[in-house]
Formats: C-alpha cells, sequence, structure tokens
C-alpha cells in the first residue's frame, strides 16, 4: 500500500512544530478531516525555516513533512518549482525526478487518485504567503 | 478479486430489475413523456406517472401529497428551500427572514440549501421548545447517514410542539430501508435519493403536499413546465408537478425507480435470504450490523461510536480513518472515511473524522468476517500497535 519510507514519516516526523513570531497558514481537507498548520519564515524571498504541525491522514502528514524539508533553504520560486514538480508525481505526470529528492517516497500515491489532495495539502501553503 | 462493497450509504448496490429497466426504456421506448401523442411517448409518460404511484405507496402518501422528480434529494431540498421563499412572483409561503430549523445530525445537503437563502437557520441540537419556538420551516433528518439512527419519533415529536410550521424530512437513508408513514410523521414534504435505494443514480425528487407544491417556485424555469408562452404577456405555467419539473426528466432512471421502488415496498414485509426468512430486510441489514459492531468491538484500538440499521462507524486509535478506508480498499473492501457530509454533527459529537461501514440486502456474514479480518491487520500494518 503506502511505501515505508512514508509510513515511516508520517510515524515519526522531522519537521513538526511552530516557529514562534510566525503567523501559521491554515490549510484544511474537508472531505478527510485533515487540518495542518504550516509555518514558513520567509526573508527576501528565501525560506530560512519551516514546521508544520497538525492532524491528518498519513498521507497528508508525511508529505507536509517532505514538502518542509524539501523547501527550507530555498527561494519561494526553487520552492514553486519543487511543488509543481511534486504535483506532477503526484498526479502520474512526466516529472524531474532531481527535483524531487527525499519526496520521491511520496509517489506511491500517484496511484491513489482520490489522495493527491491530502499529498498536496501542505504545498498550497506557497500560494498563500 | 470481487470487491466487497460496504459503502451504500454513499449509493446503495443496484437491483438487476432497476438497471434492465433503464436500459429497456432507451432500447424499446426512448421516447419524450407528456407531449407526445404517438404510443412510445405515451408509455413514457404512463411510466412516469405509475412510478410516481409507486414512491407514494413507499411512504403511504395519499391523494394529497404528490411526487415532484429530480436529480435526487440534493435538488429536492434546493427545489423547497428556493420555492418557499416568498417573492414579487407570486410564489413562495415564507420571508427570507423565517426561521428554519435543521437538525445538528444533518447531512450538508440540509444545511446549506437553507443557510445560502434564509436569514435565520438555526442547527438544533436538542429540538425542544426553545430551538423550535417561532420557526416557519423545520426539516429534518429521516435517518442519519452517520449513525443509522431513525427518527421517525422524533419527527412526530416536533410536529405535535410545532403543529403551524412546514415540517420537512430528509429522507436519503429512510426512503425504501423503513416503514415510512408520511402521513403519521407529519410530514408537509420528503426528499430522497432513488439511488440509496437501488435505484438508478441521477433520479429523486420531493414527496410533498400538492397544496404546498402549488406554492413553490419552480427551481427551473423552460420546456414542459408552461402552457403558454407569448412575445409580451406573462407564461401561463403548467400544474404541478410538471409545473416544478422543466426540461425533459430523466425517464430511463424513472422507469429503474419504478422497480426498485416495487422491490423496496415488498422487502419491507419480507425478505428471504437463502433459507431464512426475515420480517423485512432491515432485520437482515440490522443483524449483519450487530455482528460488525460486535466483532469491532471486540478488536483492540477499535471504538464503535455508533451501530443502528444499515451503518456502523467507527475509529481506529492511531490510524486516521482515511488510511483505514485506503488499507481496506487495498484488500478490496469499499467503505467511506472522513466527515461524510455531516461535519457540523461530527465535530458537535466530538469525533472528528470517522469510517463508515454501511450495508446492504446484497451483502453477506462472510464479508463480514473478511471485513473484520482486515481490521484487525491494521494497527499492525500501519506501524501504530503498541499506541
Amino acid at each position: 500500500m503506502y511505501d515505508e519510507e512514508l509510513l515511516e514519516r508520517g510515524l515519526h516526523p522531522r519537521f513538526r512544530g511552530e516557529i514562534p513570531g510566525v503567523e501559521p497558514i491554515k490549510l484544511l481537507n474537508a472531505s478527510c478531516g485533515d487540518e495542518i498548520l504550516v509555518y514558513l519564515k520567509v526573508s527576501d524571498g528565501k525560506i530560512l525555516d519551516g514546521k508544520w504541525n497538525g492532524n491528518g491522514c498519513a498521507i497528508s502528514l508525511a508529505s507536509a513533512d517532505f514538502f518542509i524539508e524539501s523547501v527550507v533553504g530555498k527561494s519561494l520560486d526553487e520552492a514553486k518549482m519543487f511543488t509543481r514538480e511534486f504535483s506532477k508525481m503526484i498526479l502520474s505526470e512526466k516529472y524531474d525526478e532531481k527535483k524531487i529528492g527525499a519526496a520521491k517516497a511520496m509517489k506511491c500515491v500517484s496511484r491513489m487518485p482520490a489522495r493527491a489532495k491530502c499529498a498536496k495539502l501542505a504545498l498550497k501553503s506557497l500560494d498563500m504567503i | 478479486m470481487r470487491e466487497i462493497y460496504f459503502d451504500n450509504a454513499a449509493t446503495m448496490m443496484k437491483y438487476r430489475e432497476a438497471i434492465e429497466a433503464e436500459k429497456n426504456f432507451y432500447r424499446e421506448v426512448n421516447a419524450n413523456p407528456l407531449r407526445g401523442l404517438y404510443k412510445k411517448s405515451v408509455q413514457a409518460t404512463t411510466g412516469v406517472n405509475e412510478t410516481r404511484k409507486a414512491i407514494l405507496e413507499l411512504a403511504k402518501a395519499d391523494k394529497s401529497y404528490t411526487v415532484i422528480f429530480s436529480r435526487g434529494t440534493t435538488e429536492a431540498l434546493n427545489m423547497v428551500a428556493n420555492g418557499l421563499v416568498l417573492g414579487r412572483d407570486g410564489f413562495g409561503v415564507v420571508s427570507k427572514s423565517a426561521k428554519v430549523v435543521v437538525d445538528i445530525e444533518s447531512h450538508h445537503s440540509n444545511i446549506l440549501p437553507w443557510k445560502q437563502r434564509y436569514k435565520n437557520v438555526v442547527m438544533a441540537k436538542k429540538l425542544d421548545a426553545k430551538e423550535l419556538f417561532a420557526a416557519e420551516v423545520i426539516c429534518l433528518t429521516g435517518v442519519s447517514n452517520v449513525t443509522g439512527q431513525d427518527f421517525s419519533k422524533r419527527i412526530k415529536i416536533v410536529r405535535k410542539t410545532c403543529p403551524k410550521a412546514i415540517l420537512g424530512v430528509d429522507a436519503a437513508q429512510m426512503l425504501g430501508h423503513t416503514r415510512i408513514d408520511i402521513k403519521r410523521l407529519g410530514a408537509d414534504f420528503m426528499a430522497f435519493s432513488g439511488h440509496k435505494f437501488g435505484a438508478p443514480m441521477g433520479i429523486g425528487g420531493l414527496i410533498i403536499k400538492k397544496k404546498l407544491a402549488e406554492k413553490l417556485r419552480p427551481l427551473n424555469f423552460g420546456g414542459e413546465m408552461v402552457d403558454s408562452v407569448s412575445v409580451d404577456g406573462e407564461p401561463v405555467f403548467a400544474e404541478i408537478p410538471e409545473r416544478l419539473e422543466a426540461g425533459t426528466l430523466s425517464v430511463g432512471a424513472i422507469f429503474g425507480l419504478f422497480e426498485a421502488a416495487k422491490i423496496s415496498k415488498r422487502n419491507l414485509y419480507e425478505f428471504r435470504c437463502e433459507d431464512v426468512i426475515y420480517g423485512s430486510v432491515g432485520d437482515y441489514v440490522s443483524e449483519l450490523i450487530r455482528e460488525t459492531a460486535d466483532g469491532l468491538k471486540k478488536t483492540k484500538g477499535v471504538k464503535v461510536l455508533a451501530a443502528n440499521g444499515g451503518i456502523v462507524t467507527f475509529q481506529v486509535k492511531g490510524v486516521h480513518p482515511h488510511d483505514v478506508a485506503q488499507i481496506l480498499a487495498d484488500e478490496g473492501i469499499a467503505v467511506r472515511a472522513g466527515w461524510l457530509c455531516a461535519e457540523p454533527f461530527l465535530r458537535y459529537k466530538g469525533w472528528g473524522p470517522v469510517v463508515r461501514a454501511s450495508l446492504s440486502e446484497f451483502n453477506t456474514e462472510v464479508e463480514v468476517e473478511k471485513f473484520l479480518d482486515i481490521i484487525e491487520k491494521i494497527r499492525v500494518k500501519m506501524g501504530v500497535e503498541n499506541v
């Protein structure tokens, strides 16, 4: 079913937490009941730090964690490039594997079309900055 | 692998007779009802009228009621909510400021049609005198799509408390599944979906008092609902039910609905499964639900939240409902997880998202056993057996 690495990441996330002084971006997945808060510390167009918190299914939790891991240290444009390629992977479209990194553990979601919204939930935060 | 279908509350497995009736309509009749004078059009008209009668019989509705077809419960409730608003066009019964009461158990489709059109919509938690005070329209859940609970008694009490209010029932999970006497319930209207009791998708409607239907503003304007249209003058609308059914109806689905209504009615009074005769189909399904709920209760880490009628709702500790549903899906078992289109109720109960298994007469004990076997392994599979 799920990739082992996805399950492991969902159960033991590395970037769960809060960043004091940073207003979280709230993301809801209405049909599932997922609620994810994304904290992105951005300065001069660069993501200096990131955390996430909340509740959800294994896919949305693991995805949030891989998202933070992938975008911290990147410029907003680079981060958006990552989310574009990530979304393509999830939607079974042709994507650039080099830009995905550790988040390739989420590839198994591409055979679960109804779960694409779970995998893409945390990514939406970039459009809400 | 044959899929085990435990999502009958979302849409019930279909009766073969209903599928055949829809198919045969297009193969052998395929004519527009009401207007054509040729034989096949008359056949279509007769089928539509016979189906209205079959639906009325299913709800024990007398001649003071009629059936207005719609795409389903959602459209039917929108039709009433929209049609009741008093307007300068001469339609409607109550103002937009009227107090409308729906129950907290409501499906989103019994919340949003009202909230979008009325300023004072109360989501009642107790349906006590205070919540019902001065209510002009009350629309209540017949059977909960979350808990399977039948609210017939509660509806009758509300009718007694509010004899003058317009009282409606969201019967999406009710019609065809329980013995209904619309008059004893005291309902002025009842919304239903055919696909929830074995008919094709895309057909449902309103069982509504004729006197009330006459006052409803049509949701759609167009063909079949008007007697005369002129360049300058006002249109002369057709009588009900046609006035409220603009455009060509989904007649194939209506022919399917007729069969489903006939079978459902029969099953409500006797149901045979192999050699066993049950007093009603509900007895058979309830027995399966009892077995499912008992098995779930014995499973470590599983919390059963509700088990009534054809529905058992539960959660697995440490595993999100969607992950439970995904694991079951991968094993060929279809269930529903999440808010079940009843977010206010699940929040009110403090449950959050849930897993729902909803069974029908097409399910068996063997399927329940397989379902329970997989549930038992879920926490190990997700690595949370020690949580």
